[in-house]
């Protein structure tokens, strides 16, 4: 394997796992509300459908929503993509790489 | 040989042909034959062999395509993340036309708006500098020739 392959595989790995990391942060922001409380001062809403399908008129209340660090990661996996394919064009000689 | 005998033997005979009197031969015109041009080999000197990395660089136009793409979502992101930011009330209905709206949910409200706000700028960022490593690799192409 070439180090820009490897670059590239580097890079796409580390944007899935952003991307994986954003996904499990909103699925468990979601599916994990708060029972309606008149102290809380959270919002009022209906309990999202993308996590309970079976009762989507029950009232709930959300903490305002936090992103971890997924964004950064996913972030930092594109930006190495894009130095990968910055390379590739580069070092790009117009003859068949093997 | 009397005259009678030469007259009936050569009547029909061509005078003869002197060097002053002869027509020039019509030079034949070389028609371009499309099978031979094919077939035959071009001498050595018009061998021209393209110099490596002179053709379409493909990881250029991608580059510059990711560019543009990133720039456009991230352009995107930032507008809808103002919007949503900016009236948070009251969410249109898809499928029902611009009058219909309906209470929006933790997804408009706080997730969505979240996420544009977080990505964005990022990908604005990452679009800017695509189109700057394209504009450089570019360059450094230039400068070679």
């Amino acid at each position: 394997m070439t180090p820009v392959r490897a670059l590239f595989a580097i890079g796409g790995a580390i944007a899935i796992a952003g991307l994986v990391a954003c996904a499990a942060t909103i699925y468990t922001y979601l599916s994990e509300p708060y029972a309606l409380s008149s102290t809380s001062g959270l919002m009022v809403f209906y309990e999202s459908p993308l996590v309970n399908s079976s009762d989507p008129g029950q009232l709930v209340q959300y903490a305002p929503f936090v992103f971890g660090a997924g964004p950064v990661v996913l972030v930092a996996g594109l930006a190495t993509v894009l130095a990968a394919v910055a390379l590739s064009a580069a070092l790009w000689t117009g003859r068949a790489s093997r | 040989m009397s005259d009678d005998i030469r007259r009936t033997l050569f009547e029909h005979e061509e005078p003869p042909v002197t060097a002053s009197t002869a027509p020039a031969p019509p030079v034949p015109i070389a028609e371009p034959d499309p099978v031979r041009q094919v077939d035959a080999e071009p001498e050595p000197d018009a061998i021209e062999e393209p110099p490596a990395g002179r053709g379409r660089n493909p990881w250029l136009i991608v580059l510059w395509v990711l560019g543009f793409v990133l720039l456009a979502v991230g352009m995107w992101g930032l507008v809808q993340a103002a919007e949503r930011a900016a009236d948070p009330t009251y969410v249109m209905v898809e499928g029902y036309g611009s009058e219909q709206y309906r209470a929006p949910g933790v997804e408009d409200f706080y997730v969505v708006p979240i996420i544009l706000a977080s990505l964005a700028p990022w990908l604005v960022a990452l679009g800017i500098g695509s189109i700057i490593a394209a504009a450089t690799v570019h360059a450094v192409h230039w400068s070679r020739r």
